[in-house]
């Protein structure tokens, strides 16, 4: 029994501990995606417009329990401000430990504020879980970085951007077992809802008519496969049953890169049809998906290996870095327009942002696939050959 | 930290992470459904819903803000919060002019539809805001489902002025 719990713990150090290509390079683009991303998620919906709501519409936040019950306007207003100068901290990289310090505690603590009013369950990756474990375990500041820029500067050697050090991978891992404990509970919640999510005849079929009567009445994109779910039940029961199937396998994601590439890009469609067509927005959950692909790769096929050399003076860029940061974060309450940098007045709202990403990931999940299939035939062919 | 002393700082970042998971993946274990416990929050994901065929009528609500300088603005129940999150304002149209919520709550509620109404429009000085509800006959199967030009019946739900008292309204 002792074997057996050595060995395990040794299986999970190994499994959380194994290679990524780019790593390194990877979390430091994958950082500044995250800070603009946030940015954006936190311009749609401030906290400060909270503040307006009637305290009836406040339900218990453990977290919350010290407040009074009626913080004033500065209170929200602040907690947005800070989180956005955090954010752009974040965003350069610079003193990133600081800043993301600043961005764990704001983002859980701003979005605390905004579940005791509404609660949307997906933001906790984008406000919580990815801040914390990049806190406690990662460093997304050592490329792609302002902090990089100066460790370089300093006569520090530069960090290799296919470092695969266990603070380089082991947040991606780490999220990525968080992710696979979310989408395999929602998976048991259906098997233990079953007479409601399999047993209610028509249940997409009725969801995306409702839908598609919403969709007319606001003058958007309607659901164009709505009515064709309704009339074929068993194509309704056939959804149900892969959405079912589809969570309570995504733990097959922690076996190989490949598996998760497919479940990933898979879930990506998913969000997309349930964005365009069901108007059912997951968005701030977007951003956790970006963990698994290589920018780093990316960048180089642009021809981006690096930061370009930023000629300013160290003092200088810092002054600007945190002046930078403190402006955004004082005018974020203030000005608008500060807002509609990130959302393009308004256009890019949390349904819309799925539009192009929905063909992305079909062409993604095609690519996986194909690939998986060349994995498949190669692995026969060893096999075949092992045993001849 | 003792704990930590002399320690490579690798194996640190090692042991935080799975006790974080630890504690993350035995928090979903314990609060189950409760949405008190975020960041610990378990994604339900329509499991417990009901989808019943849609109803034979819809609604929808319109904002007439009506400006000092006499100028009336149009709005729909939309540019208030991100798209998905109307639910929040019409909790707030709702509570506003419920007969069900005595004068304390109403008032906090026309508050919060005077503040929202306010922010969707900017930089201009409102002296009233109408809340109207208009209504259309649905066929869930039809193409298009509804009529948007024929509505069945408009209503005014209720009306604030400045300092939110209503001023008259029926529904």
């Amino acid at each position: 029994m002792k074997n057996l719990f050595f060995h395990a713990h040794r299986s999970i150090d190994r499994w959380l501990l194994h290679s990524e290509s780019n790593a390194a390079g990877r979390v430091g683009l994958f950082r500044i995606l995250y800070a603009v991303f946030f940015l954006w998620h936190l311009s749609d919906y401030t906290p400060a417009n909270l503040h307006e709501l009637p305290n009836e519409m406040n339900t218990p936040i453990r977290l919350n329990d010290w407040l009074p019950a009626d913080p004033p306007v500065w209170f929200y207003e602040g907690v947005g401000g800070i989180l956005a100068a955090g954010l752009v901290l974040l965003m350069f990289g610079y003193r990133t430990s600081i800043a993301t310090a600043i961005v764990a505690v704001f983002g859980v603590f701003m979005e605390s504020l905004m579940s005791s009013a509404d609660s949307e369950l997906s933001s906790v990756f984008v406000s919580a879980y990815i801040p914390i474990v990049f806190l406690i375990c990662g460093d997304w500041g050592a490329t792609w970085s302002v902090d990089a820029v100066l460790r370089r500067r300093a006569g520090a050697a530069a960090v290799e951007l296919a470092d695969a050090s266990p603070r380089f991978v082991l947040p991606i891992h780490a999220l990525q077992v968080i992710l696979v404990a979310l989408y395999v509970g929602s998976g048991i919640f259906k098997v233990l809802g079953w007479e409601r999510w399999i047993g209610q005849e028509h249940f997409l079929g009725n969801l995306m008519l409702y839908h598609r009567i919403e969709a007319y009445v606001r003058e958007i994109m309607v659901n164009p496969i709505a009515l064709l779910v309704y009339h074929y039940p068993i194509i309704d029961l056939t959804g149900r049953v892969v959405v079912m199937v589809f969570e309570l396998t995504f733990f097959m994601t922690l076996f190989n890169h490949r598996l998760r590439a497919l479940y990933v890009s898979a879930a990506l469609i998913f969000h997309a049809i349930n964005g365009a067509w069901v108007l059912v927005t997951f968005t701030s959950v977007l951003i956790v998906y970006g963990l698994f692909v290589d920018w780093h790769a990316l960048a180089v096929r642009f021809r981006l290996n690096t930061l370009p050399d930023i000629q300013l003076p160290s003092g200088i860029l810092r002054v600007f870095v945190l002046t930078t940061a403190v402006v955004f974060g004082a005018l974020w309450n203030r000005t608008p327009a500060v807002h509609t940098l990130f959302t393009f007045g308004g256009t890019i709202d949390p349904r819309v942002i799925w539009i192009p990403l929905g063909p992305i990931a079909v062409a993604w999940f095609a690519l996986t696939l194909w690939r998986l299939s060349l994995d498949l035939q190669t692995w026969k062919r060893a096999r075949t050959a092992a045993i001849s | 930290m003792r704990f930590f002393n002399g320690r490579d700082p690798e194996r640190i970042r090692l042991f935080l992470a799975k006790a974080f998971l630890l504690f993350v993946i035995l928090g979903l274990l314990v609060v189950e459904k409760r949405k008190g416990a975020f960041p610990i929050v378990n994604w339900q994901m329509f499991s417990y819903l009901l989808s019943p065929f849609p109803e034979s009528t819809t609604s929808e609500f319109e904002f007439h803000a009506i400006t000092a300088d006499n100028r009336k603005v149009i709005l729909n129940i939309y540019p208030f919060y991100p798209f998905g999150r109307e639910i929040v304002a019409r909790g707030i149209v709702h509570g506003a002019f419920s007969p069900e919520k005595n004068a304390e709550q109403q008032y906090e509620y026309q508050r919060a539809l005077w503040a929202m109404v306010n922010r969707a429009v900017p930089g201009r000085n409102i002296n009233e805001i109408e809340v109207w509800r208009t209504e259309w006959e649905v066929d869930p199967l039809a193409t298009p489902p509804l009529d948007l030009n024929n509505p069945t019946q408009r209503v005014l739900v209720g009306r604030l002025g400045q300092n939110p008292q209503p001023i008259g309204g029926g529904r």
